[in-house]
C-alpha cells in the first residue's frame, strides 16, 4: 500500500451565482423565461399550464387530457403527430399533475419550424379521437392492476388519501372504474377550458436564438389567454386514524410512510425546516440513512422530504423495509425524530450539511437544463427570483438552537400519520389497532 | 463534440480530461474494468456487492460520503454485467477532495467484517425490493438463463440467488480488490470547471504512487452459435401475460452494432415505430410493445417485449408480431424511417453532452470500449447506416430458429 499525501484543504462554498433567466413577454402577455447556454443547437421548452387535478370536473380527466393531447389535432392523427415529432429527433410530452399540466418539447433548433404545426395544433385544437380515448382507458385499467400489486404505489396513494380524503383533488386514487367513466367529451371540455385559453408560463433552455422566440410567439403568443380559477372543491378530510396498516399477503418487503401537513415554501420557517429535513432524511448521510440503512441494514433507502402543492404542503418519510424488521424500523424513525427534539445538532454535522446543501444548490444551477428545473420550482412555488440567494443565506446562518426549536414544533410523533403496506400477517393480527412505540 | 486530453500514468491508470469553463462544478468518474461477467458461477452478485463495500471506508477515510458531502459534493455508482462505475460531482474549487477520496479507496479498502455484514443486508434488501417483491421482478433471471448457456451474461448483476450474496466472505472481498481494483484496471475521467494541467498534476500526486496489479486478462467462455429456438413458460402471481423474445446479436464494438441499434429504433422508438403503430394502436393485440438492444460488450441480445392486450388470443398476437419482424428481413425500411432513427440518435447524443457528469461518464465508457475518441465518432457511425444495412442485420438477427421465447403468464386460479 502506498503512502498517500495529507488530505487536501477544503474550500467552503460561500456563494452561488444564480444568473436570473431573461424574461420575455409574448404579445398576449404570456411570460417566457429564457436560459441560454448550450454548446449544441438544442432546446428544451416547457409550457406550464394551470390545468391539473385542481382544475378538473371529474377524477382522472386532467391526467387523461394531458396524456392524450398528442393523439390528434385537425388534419393530424396521433400517428402523424408522433411521426413528425420523432422524424425530427424531437420529443413532445404532456404530463398532468396535481396543479399544473406541463407540455415539454425537446429537440434540435433547426427543425423547430417543422414542429410548429403540431405544437400549435395540440395546444389549441387537440381532437381526442374516440378510439385513442378507449385505448387509454383499456390500457390504464390494465396498468393499474399491475401498480396495485406494488406496495410502494399503494403506500404513496394511500398516504395522500389519508391526508386529504378520497374526494379531494390531491387525495383521490384512480381505479379501474374511474378510468372507465372517462369520456371523450370530458377530456375535450377540460382541454378547451384550460390548455386552450389559460395563462401558462414558458421556460426555454438550451441555445436561445430568435428562432426559439419566434417559435414560442407563434405557438403560444397569438391568442387571448386569461387567468382561470380552480374548480371549487371541499376542504381536505383527513383519515380518522393516524395509524393505517394494510396487509398485503406474501410481501417480503413492506412500504413504510409517515406524513403530516407542513408549511408552504413562502412561510418564514420553511427555509430553516429545509435544512432540518436534510439532517433527518434529506441526503445520503442523513440520520435516518445512517441509522436504518448503514447501521442496521433494514432498508435499501429511507428518505424524508416535502411535497409542495398550490393548495397544500406535506412532509413525509418513505422507505421500503424487510417485512420482518418493520417494527424495529418504525421505532428507529421515532427515535431519530426525538433526538432532533432533545439535542441540538452538533457543529460538525451542521457544517457538513451546510456544505452539502450549498454544493447541491451550485449543482442545481449548473447548465441550462438544471437551471430551468430550478426556475420552474421558483415559479410554481410563487417565490421571488432571488429565492436561491435567500436559501443560500439561510443555509449559511441557521443555528442549532433554531433547528431544535423547529424540530419541537414540527417533528412530533403525535400528529404524524403512520402508514404501512405489506406488514407480516402475524403482526397485523396481534397489533390490529396500530403499534405502540 | 467533446474535446479532451488523454494521459496514462506509469502505473497504468488512464486519465481523460474535458474542460468546461462555464461550469462551477467538476465531475470525477472512476471506471473499473470489472462487471458481473467476471464473477464465478457459484459467487454471483459479487461485483455489485463490492460496489457497495467501496463506500464502507478505506485506509485513510473511514466515511467516504461524509467527507464528500462536507466538500459540497455527492456521488453514486453502478454495476453492470460489463463494468463498475463510480462518480463524484462537487464544486470545482474542491476538486482535490474527490482525488483524495478516490485514490484512498483505490489504494487500500478497509476490509471489515462489520461493513461486509451491513452491506450484505442492504444488498439483500435491494434484491427483495427490485427482484422478488415486484411483479415480473425475476424476468431477467429467467431470460438470461434461457438465452445464454455458457457466457456469464446468464446471470444478472444482482446475482443468481440471495444465498450467493449472503455467503460472501472477507477473503472473497480481499481477493476481488487486489485482482480488479488496481490502477491499471481503471479509467479516471474528469470534466467541468477544471484545467487539464491541474488535473494531471493532481492525478500524479494522488494516484501516481498506487501500485499496479497483475494485468487482468479476461478469458470468458464465448456463447456458442445458437442452433434451434428455445422456449420457457413461467406462471406467477402477475396481473398480465407478457411475452419476451430475445435473439443473439453482435458485440458492442462490431461493425453491425449501430445498424442493429437502429433496427430496434425503427421497430419501436417512440409511438411512431412500426410495432407500436401496427400492433398496439391499429390491431390492439398488445397494450405495450417495444424492441431494444442490451448493448453489452460481448454478444448482446436483441429483445422484443410485449404485454398482451386483455382477452386476445396469444397465438394470434404472436403470429402478427412475427409477421412484422419477418417483414423487416424481406423488405427494406423506408428512407424516412432511417432518417428518423438517425435524427433521434443525433438529438440523444447532443442532449447527453450537456451535463459535466454525462461528459465524464461518456469519455470513460468509450475509453473502456477501446478508445475515448469513439465518443466523437458515434454520431458518424449512426449517420452511415443505410436502409440496406438495416435489412441485412434484420435478416441476420431475427431468425426464428435463433429465437428465445419467454412467456410470463398470470397464474390461473385453481378450480376446486
Amino acid at each position: 500500500m502506498a503512502q498517500l499525501p495529507a488530505p487536501p484543504l477544503m474550500h467552503p462554498i460561500t456563494d452561488a451565482h444564480f444568473v436570473h433567466p431573461e424574461k420575455h413577454v409574448l404579445s398576449n402577455g404570456v411570460p417566457l423565461y429564457a436560459i441560454d447556454g448550450a454548446a449544441d443547437d438544442i432546446l428544451k421548452l416547457e409550457a406550464v399550464f394551470p390545468a391539473g387535478r385542481r382544475y378538473e370536473t371529474a377524477p382522472g380527466v386532467s391526467a387523461a387530457a394531458a396524456k392524450l393531447m398528442t393523439e390528434g389535432a385537425p388534419g393530424l392523427n396521433g400517428t402523424a403527430i408522433a411521426e413528425t415529432v420523432e422524424r425530427y429527433g424531437a420529443s413532445l410530452k404532456v404530463r398532468g399533475g396535481f396543479d399544473y399540466t406541463t407540455l415539454q418539447l425537446q429537440g434540435l433548433n433547426r427543425f423547430l419550424d417543422r414542429l410548429l404545426p403540431v405544437v400549435h395544433g395540440i395546444v389549441y385544437e387537440a381532437s381526442y379521437p374516440e378510439k385513442e380515448c378507449a385505448n387509454y382507458v383499456r390500457n390504464n385499467r390494465q396498468k393499474i392492476k399491475i401498480r396495485e400489486q406494488k406496495v410502494d404505489y399503494l403506500a404513496d396513494t394511500g398516504l395522500r388519501e389519508a391526508l386529504y380524503g378520497p374526494q379531494h383533488p390531491y387525495g383521490y386514487k384512480m381505479t379501474g372504474e374511474l378510468f372507465s367513466s372517462l369520456t371523450r367529451q370530458s377530456l375535450l371540455d377540460h382541454h378547451r377550458r384550460t390548455i386552450a385559453q389559460s395563462q401558462p408560463f414558458l421556460i426555454a433552455a438550451g441555445r436561445i436564438t430568435d428562432q426559439v422566440l419566434d417559435f414560442a410567439e407563434a405557438a403560444f403568443g397569438r391568442s387571448v389567454r386569461t387567468h382561470i380559477a380552480a374548480t371549487p372543491y371541499a376542504a381536505a378530510q383527513p383519515a380518522a386514524s393516524l395509524n393505517i396498516h394494510q396487509v398485503k399477503t406474501g410481501s417480503v418487503q413492506s412500504a413504510l410512510r409517515f406524513a403530516k401537513p407542513i408549511m408552504a415554501k413562502s412561510h418564514e420557517d420553511y427555509r430553516r425546516f429545509f435544512v432540518l429535513n436534510t439532517i433527518l432524511g434529506g441526503y445520503f448521510g442523513s440520520r435516518l440513512m445512517s441509522n436504518i440503512r448503514e447501521d442496521k441494514g433494514y432498508t435499501y433507502g429511507i428518505y424524508s422530504g416535502m411535497t409542495h402543492l398550490d393548495d397544500a404542503s406535506y412532509f413525509y418519510i418513505s422507505a421500503e423495509v424487510g417485512s420482518h424488521v418493520c417494527q424495529p424500523a418504525i421505532t428507529e424513525v421515532y427515535t431519530e425524530m426525538q433526538r432532533l427534539r432533545d439535542t441540538p445538532v452538533g457543529d460538525e454535522e451542521l457544517d457538513l450539511v451546510r456544505n452539502y446543501l450549498l454544493g447541491t444548490i451550485l449543482g442545481s444551477i449548473d447548465g441550462p437544463f438544471r437551471t430551468a428545473d430550478t426556475v420552474r420550482g421558483i415559479l410554481q412555488g410563487h417565490l421571488p427570483m432571488d429565492y436561491v440567494q435567500q436559501l443560500v443565506d439561510t443555509i449559511r446562518t441557521v443555528t442549532p438552537v433554531q433547528l431544535q426549536t423547529l424540530a419541537k414544533r414540527y417533528l412530533l410523533q403525535d400528529d404524524l400519520l403512520e402508514l404501512v403496506v405489506g406488514w407480516p400477517e402475524e403482526a397485523a393480527v396481534s397489533g390490529a389497532n396500530g403499534v405502540g412505540v | 463534440m467533446i474535446s479532451y486530453h488523454q494521459h496514462t500514468l506509469a502505473n497504468g491508470l488512464r486519465i481523460l480530461v474535458h474542460e468546461d469553463s462555464s461550469s462551477p462544478m467538476a465531475a470525477v468518474n472512476v471506471l473499473y474494468d470489472v462487471g458481473a461477467r467476471d464473477e464465478e458461477a457459484g459467487r454471483t452478485g459479487f461485483a455489485h456487492l463490492f460496489e457497495h463495500l467501496m463506500f464502507g471506508g478505506s485506509a485513510g477515510v473511514p466515511e467516504f460520503d461524509t467527507v464528500l458531502q462536507r466538500a459540497g459534493g455527492n456521488n453514486n455508482a453502478y454495476t453492470t454485467n460489463d463494468l463498475t462505475n463510480y462518480y463524484d460531482v462537487l464544486p470545482a474549487a474542491n476538486l482535490e477532495t474527490a482525488f483524495w477520496l478516490e485514490a484512498d479507496r483505490m489504494n487500500l479498502l478497509d476490509f471489515s467484517e462489520r461493513s461486509l455484514d451491513v452491506q450484505r443486508k442492504v444488498v439483500c434488501e435491494e434484491f427483495k425490493e427490485h427482484y422478488i417483491n415486484q411483479p415480473y421482478g425475476d424476468v431477467w433471471h429467467k431470460l438470461r438463463a434461457l438465452a445464454y448457456t455458457v457466457h456469464p451474461y446468464r446471470w444478472p448483476t444482482i446475482g443468481l440467488e440471495l444465498s450467493h450474496v449472503e455467503e460472501a466472505s472477507l477473503d472473497d472481498v480481499r481477493n476481488f480488490f487486489y485482482r480488479f481494483y488496481r490502477p491499471n484496471n481503471a479509467i479516471l475521467a474528469v470534466s467541468g470547471g477544471v484545467k487539464t494541467g491541474q488535473v494531471l498534476e493532481l492525478a500524479q500526486k494522488w494516484f501516481g504512487g498506487i501500485e499496479q496489479g497483475t494485468p487482468n486478462r479476461r478469458n470468458l467462455p464465448m456463447e456458442p452459435f445458437q442452433r434451434g429456438s428455445r422456449q420457457m413458460t413461467v406462471e406467477a402471481d402477475v396481473p398480465v401475460d407478457v411475452l419476451y423474445r430475445a435473439w443473439p446479436m453482435c458485440t458492442r464494438t462490431h461493425a453491425d452494432y449501430h445498424a442493429t441499434d437502429l433496427l430496434s429504433d425503427t421497430l419501436s422508438a417512440g409511438e411512431s415505430g412500426r410495432l407500436h403503430r401496427r400492433l398496439v394502436m391499429e390491431n390492439e393485440l398488445f397494450s405495450d410493445l417495444e424492441a431494444y438492444v442490451t448493448g453489452s460488450f460481448d454478444q448482446g441480445l436483441f429483445v422484443v417485449e410485449g404485454k398482451f392486450a386483455e382477452g386476445v388470443d396469444r397465438a394470434e398476437a404472436e403470429a402478427a408480431l412475427d409477421e412484422e419482424l419477418q417483414r423487416m428481413r424481406r423488405e427494406p425500411v423506408s428512407e424516412e424511417e432511417v432518417e428518423k432513427a438517425r435524427n433521434q440518435s443525433e438529438a440523444y447524443e447532443a442532449f447527453g453532452n450537456v451535463s459535466v457528469l454525462g461528459k465524464a461518464m461518456k469519455l470513460a465508457y468509450y475509453e473502456l470500449l477501446g478508445d475515448a475518441s469513439l465518443v466523437n465518432e458515434e454520431m458518424e457511425q449512426y449517420r452511415r447506416v443505410t436502409a440496406a444495412d438495416i435489412q441485412r442485420v434484420a435478416d441476420e438477427v431475427l431468425q426464428p430458429e435463433k429465437c428465445n421465447t419467454l412467456h410470463y403468464l398470470a397464474k390461473q386460479p385453481v378450480l376446486s
